[in-house]
C-alpha cells in the first residue's frame, strides 16, 4: 500500500515537474507547480513526515502558489517564455546537475547495500517537532530568529505596498 | 476502519493490502454517499429556511410532503443537463477544476469522528489535516476562474483566493486555542477531553471568543454571506462558476455545502462537546447504544450551526471586498492572537472554568 | 474608446496591474433591466465608466405621434412600468391642458390617492431590489408582500395589476366606493407597522450602512447641473418637490405632508444611504397623503361631463402646445405635446426622470469599487423602460 502511494505521489510530482518545465503557457506551468508541491507533500506523508506534509499543503499549495498564480495571471500575458534555443543552452548545466544527482543516488545505494531494511511504522512527528522548537538546546534560537525575520519581511512588505499606494485614497 | 478490515477478512477471506483497499473503498464510498445525501438535504433545508425567513413557503410540491424531493429532482435535472464548455475556455483545466475543488473539502471528512469508532482514519493531525487539505479548494477555484475565459469568473476567482488565503489565518489561529487547551490535534481527543471535563466553549471567555472568531472566519472560508463575494450574484453574476453548467456546476454546490458541513462540524466538535450529550456521561455505554446516539447528537449540533449559517445568509447584506479584508486583518486576526495568548496565560495559572 | 487608450498608455509605473474592461450588462442581475455600463477596472477599482442605453427603446414618442391622444395613455403605462398611475396622470394633465378642461374635484382626489398608492408600490420595489443589489435577499420579499396588497387594491378599481390605464384625460376611469377606501386605510395601518420592520431589517443594519454611507456621493451642484429630480435630487439636500412647489392637483395643495431631504445621517450628504432613506420616508409621507385623501374626498363626478362626449369621437384639441410636469416616484416626469388640431399630436416628447438621473452615473462611478457601482446604480433607482422609452 505504502509502495503504491509512494509511486502515485512520485508520479504526480514528476509529471507536474515535466509539465511545469516544458509547457508553453506560464499559467499552466504555475498550475503544474501546484501538482509538484502536492506530490512532494504526499511523498513526505508516505515517508512518515506527516506534519511536514500537511504544512507543505497548507503553506505552499494553499498559500504561496496562490500568490504566485496571482502574479502570473494578473500581471503578464503568456509572454516571456523561454525559446527552445535557450533550452539547448541550458543543456550542459542540466546534464551536470543530472550527473550529480546520479552520483548521490549511487552513494545512497552503496550505503544501504547489504543492510537489512526495516520499514518502521510511521509515528506522529508533531510532538517531537514541537518539543524541538521550544527546547533551548534544540531549535529555539533558529526558530525565534526566523520568526523575527518573517516579521521584518511582513512589515517591509506593508511598507512597500503603502509607498506604492501613495496618492490613491486608502480604499 | 479496523473493524471493517476484520469484517472483510472474515466474510471474503481478504487479507493485507486487499482488505485495506476494500475497506478504504467502502469508507470513501459511504462518505461520498453521505455527502451527496447530506447536500441534497442541506439544499432543501436552505430553501426552506430562506423561504420561511422571507415569508413564503419554498418548494411545496415535489415529492409530496413539503417538497422534500425537490433536491433529488434538481440533481437528476443537473445530471441530464448539457455539459457546456465555453468555446475559448481551456477545456482540460475547465474540466478538472470542479474535481480539485471538491477533493479538498471531501478529503477533510475522512478524519472526522462521527461517533465512537465511526471514523475512517483516526489521524494524529486531525484538525490540522482538515485545514491543510481544505486549502486545495482555492487552487481549484482559481483554475475554474481562469479556465472559464470570462471576466466575471476571473474576478470571482481572484476574490476567492484573496479572501480564503486571508481568512485561513484567523481560522487556523482560532483553532489553535482549543488545541492548546486539549493538547492534541486529534479530533477524538477533543471528544474524550470534553466528556471528561466540560465543553470547551465554557472553558474560558477566550475560548468562547475563539469559537466566535472561528465561526465568522469559517463563513468567509465557505464563501457564505455576508462574505459571499466570490459568487456575489448582484456583482459578478455567479463569480467563478458563471460558465459552469450541469454536473460540473453541481460539484461547486456540493463543495460549498460540504465545506459548510465541515465548518459546522468543527465548531460542534471542538467547542460544543462533539458527540457527547450535555450533562450525561455516555463513556460507559455499550458501543451499540453510544454509536447511534453519538451520530445523532453530533449531527444535531452540526445542523444547528448550519442553520445559523443559513440564517445569517438570508439576513445580512453582503460586505464589500475591502471591508471583508479589513475585517479579517484588522479585527479577526488580532483578536484570534489575543485569544490564543490569553488562553495560554489562563491555563498556565490554572484558572477554572466560568461558573455557570 | 480614446479615453481608454490614453489611460492605458499613460501608465509608466514599474509595477501595474493590467486594466480590465468589464461589461456590466445588458444582461446582468443588478442593472435593473437592460442597462449596459462598460467599466474600466484597475483590480476592484473602477477607473472609468461608459453608460450605454437604448436596449429597451420602443419608439414610444414616435408612437405617440401616430395614435390618438386617448390611445397613447396605455403607452405611458409602459414607460415607467412601476408607476403607471403617475405616468397616466402626467399625460392626462397634459392633454387636459391642451384641451383647456379640468378634471372634476373628486377625480382630482382619486388621482392623488391612486398616484400616492402607486408611489409606495414603486418605492417598495426600489427598497427591495436595493437590498438584493447589496446581497440581502430577504427585504425584497417583504416589500413584495406589501406591494401585492397595493396591486390588488388598484386591480379592484382599474382591473389591471400593473399597467392600469386608469387616470384618463378628463378624470379617472371608474369611481371608487367607501368599501374600497376602508381597505386602503386598513392597508395604511398595516403598512406603517411593516415600515418599521423594514428599518430593522435593512435601514439600520450595520453592514448595510457600511455599504451605502459615503458611497456614490452626489453633490448638490452635480445633481442640479445634470437635471436630477425626485428623491435623487432631494437626497442631495435640495428641497424641490413639484407636489409642494407647483401643485398640479388640488389635494397636494390642501394636504399636509413633509418633503424628506437628505441629511447625511451616516456619512456625506447625497450618498447612497441618503437616497435610500429619502425614499423610505417618502413612503410614510405618501401614507399620510392617502389618509387625508380618504378623509377629505368630496362627492361628485369622477369624469368631466364634456369629456364623456368627446370620448365617442377622437379628441381633437385646438392647435397649440402644452407641457406639464408631475412628481413621479423617480422624479419629474414631463410631457410636451404639440397639436395642430388633428387626431394625434404632431410632436410628443417625454422628459423622463430616470434618464436625467442616470446621466450622473458616469460621474459617480470612477474611483469606487465594483460593489459600490452596484450600490450606486441601485440607489439611483432607474427604470429602463423610462430611460429608453
Amino acid at each position: 500500500m505504502l509502495d503504491f502511494m509512494f509511486v502515485f505521489f512520485a508520479a504526480i510530482a514528476l509529471a507536474g515537474g515535466l509539465v511545469m518545465a516544458f509547457h508553453q503557457s506560464i499559467v499552466h506551468s504555475a498550475f503544474a507547480l501546484v501538482a509538484v508541491l502536492f506530490g512532494v507533500a504526499g511523498l513526505y506523508w508516505t515517508l512518515g513526515a506527516d506534519l511536514l506534509g500537511a504544512t507543505q499543503i497548507l503553506l505552499y499549495v494553499g498559500g504561496v502558489t496562490i500568490l504566485l498564480l496571482f502574479a502570473v495571471m494578473l500581471s503578464t500575458r503568456d509572454a516571456g517564455r523561454l525559446a527552445i534555443g535557450r533550452y539547448i543552452l541550458m543543456a550542459p548545466v542540466l546534464g551536470l546537475l543530472g550527473a550529480g544527482l546520479l552520483r548521490v543516488y549511487q552513494g545512497v545505494i552503496a550505503i544501504s547495500e547489504g543492510r537489512e531494511l526495516t520499514l518502521l511504522e510511521p509515528e506522529p512527528t508533531s510532538d517531537a517537532i514541537g518539543q524541538l522548537f521550544v527546547d533551548p538546546h534544540g531549535f529555539l534560537l533558529p526558530f525565534e530568529v526566523l520568526s523575527v525575520l518573517l516579521l521584518v519581511v511582513l512589515v517591509g512588505a506593508v511598507t512597500v505596498a503603502r509607498q506604492q499606494q501613495e496618492g490613491t485614497p486608502d480604499a | 476502519m479496523e473493524a471493517l478490515i476484520g469484517l472483510f477478512g472474515e466474510l471474503f477471506g481478504l487479507e493485507g493490502t486487499l482488505a485495506l483497499s476494500a475497506a478504504y473503498a467502502v469508507c470513501i464510498g459511504s462518505i461520498l454517499g453521505f455527502v451527496t445525501v447530506y447536500s441534497m438535504f442541506a439544499i432543501w433545508m436552505e430553501r426552506k429556511v430562506a423561504a420561511h425567513i422571507q415569508v413564503r413557503m419554498g418548494p411545496m410540491v415535489t415529492g409530496g410532503w413539503h417538497g422534500w424531493a425537490q433536491s433529488v429532482a434538481d440533481a437528476v435535472k443537473l445530471l441530464f443537463k448539457e455539459d457546456i464548455i465555453p468555446t475559448r475556455a481551456n477545456a482540460f483545466m475547465f474540466w478538472i477544476a470542479p474535481a480539485v475543488v471538491f477533493c479538498g473539502v471531501f478529503a477533510g471528512l475522512i478524519v472526522v469522528p462521527f461517533a465512537v469508532g465511526v471514523q475512517v482514519v483516526d489521524l494524529h493531525l486531525g484538525v490540522f489535516f482538515i485545514i491543510a487539505i481544505a486549502s486545495i479548494e482555492v487552487i481549484g477555484v482559481i483554475i475554474a476562474g481562469w479556465a472559464s475565459n470570462s471576466k466575471y469568473s476571473l474576478f470571482g476567482a481572484v476574490r476567492e483566493a484573496a479572501q480564503v488565503v486571508s481568512y485561513e489565518i484567523p481560522t487556523a489561529t482560532a483553532l489553535l486555542v482549543p488545541i492548546l487547551v486539549v493538547g492534541s490535534f486529534r479530533l477524538n481527543d477533543f471528544n474524550t477531553w470534553q466528556a471528561e471535563h466540560h465543553w470547551l466553549i465554557f472553558h474560558s471567555p477566550w475560548l468562547a471568543m475563539a469559537a466566535l472568531i472561528f465561526f465568522i472566519s469559517s463563513l468567509a472560508g465557505c464563501k457564505r454571506a455576508p462574505f459571499d463575494l466570490p459568487e456575489a450574484e448582484s456583482e459578478l453574476v455567479s463569480g467563478f462558476h458563471t460558465e459552469y453548467s450541469g454536473m460540473r456546476f453541481s460539484f461547486f454546490f456540493l463543495e460549498e455545502y460540504t465545506s459548510m458541513f465541515v465548518a459546522a462540524l468543527l465548531t460542534a466538535t471542538l467547542w460544543f462537546g462533539g458527540f457527547n450529550l450535555p450533562f450525561v456521561d455516555s463513556s460507559a455505554w455499550h458501543p451499540a447504544l453510544a454509536m447511534p446516539i453519538g451520530i445523532v447528537v453530533l449531527l444535531a449540533k452540526t445542523f444547528f450551526f448550519i442553520f445559523v449559517q443559513m440564517w445569517l445568509r438570508w439576513t445580512l447584506p453582503r460586505l464589500r471586498v475591502d471591508q471583508v479584508m479589513s475585517m479579517g486583518y484588522k479585527y479577526l486576526v488580532p483578536w484570534a492572537f489575543v485569544a490564543l495568548i490569553a488562553t495560554a496565560v489562563w491555563d498556565y495559572y490554572g484558572w477554572g472554568w466560568l461558573p455557570l | 474608446m480614446e479615453a481608454l487608450e490614453m489611460f492605458t498608455s499613460d501608465r509608466n509605473a514599474d509595477v501595474y496591474t493590467e486594466e480590465l474592461k468589464l461589461n456590466l450588462g445588458p444582461q446582468h442581475p443588478s442593472t435593473h433591466g437592460v442597462l449596459r455600463v462598460e467599466l474600466a477596472m484597475d483590480g476592484e477599482i473602477i477607473t472609468d465608466s461608459w453608460c450605454d442605453i437604448g436596449y429597451l427603446h420602443r419608439c414610444a414618442e414616435k408612437i405617440g405621434e401616430n395614435v390618438t391622444y386617448l390611445q397613447f395613455t396605455p403607452y405611458t403605462d409602459r414607460m415607467d412600468y412601476l408607476a403607471s398611475m403617475n405616468n397616466n396622470l402626467a399625460w392626462s394633465l397634459t392633454v387636459e391642458k391642451l384641451l383647456d378642461v379640468e378634471a372634476p374635484e373628486r377625480a382630482q382626489w382619486i388621482r392623488a390617492l391612486v398616484a400616492e398608492l402607486n408611489r409606495i408600490a414603486s418605492h417598495l420595489i426600489a427598497f427591495g431590489t436595493y437590498g438584493i443589489d447589496l446581497g440581502a435577499n430577504t427585504p425584497f420579499f417583504y416589500a413584495f408582500r406589501e406591494r401585492e396588497s397595493i396591486m390588488q387594491l388598484l386591480e379592484k378599481i382599474s382591473g389591471a395589476r400593473m399597467l392600469y390605464n386608469f387616470i384618463r384625460p378628463g378624470g379617472v376611469a371608474n369611481d371608487i366606493d367607501d368599501a374600497w377606501m376602508d381597505e386602503v386605510s386598513a392597508f395604511c395601518d398595516d403598512f406603517e407597522k411593516r415600515w418599521v420592520e423594514y428599518n430593522t431589517l435593512l435601514t439600520d443594519n450595520f453592514v448595510f450602512i457600511q455599504r451605502t454611507a459615503n458611497i456614490g456621493i452626489l453633490t448638490k451642484e452635480l445633481a442640479l447641473s445634470n437635471g436630477c429630480t425626485g428623491p435623487v435630487l432631494r437626497a442631495s439636500g435640495v428641497k424641490w418637490d413639484l407636489r409642494r412647489d407647483v401643485p398640479y392637483l388640488e389635494p397636494y395643495d390642501e394636504c399636509e405632508f413633509d418633503i424628506p431631504v437628505g441629511e447625511g445621517t451616516h456619512g456625506t450628504l447625497g450618498d447612497c444611504w441618503d437616497r435610500y432613506w429619502v425614499r423610505m420616508r417618502e413612503m410614510i409621507e405618501s401614507v399620510r397623503i392617502i389618509r387625508q385623501c380618504i378623509e377629505k374626498i368630496p362627492p361628485g363626478a369622477h369624469m368631466e361631463k364634456s369629456m364623456v362626449k368627446m370620448y365617442k369621437t377622437p379628441l381633437k384639441p385646438p392647435p397649440g402646445e402644452a407641457y406639464v410636469r408631475c412628481e413621479n416616484p423617480r422624479g419629474e416626469l414631463g410631457f410636451y405635446v404639440v397639436s395642430e388640431g388633428g387626431n394625434s399630436p404632431i410632436r410628443c416628447r417625454t422628459r423622463a426622470p430616470s434618464f436625467c438621473n442616470l446621466s450622473v452615473l458616469d460621474k459617480l462611478l470612477p474611483g469606487t469599487m465594483l460593489g459600490d457601482a452596484v450600490a450606486t446604480i441601485g440607489s439611483l433607482d432607474i427604470v429602463l423602460g423610462e430611460v429608453d422609452r
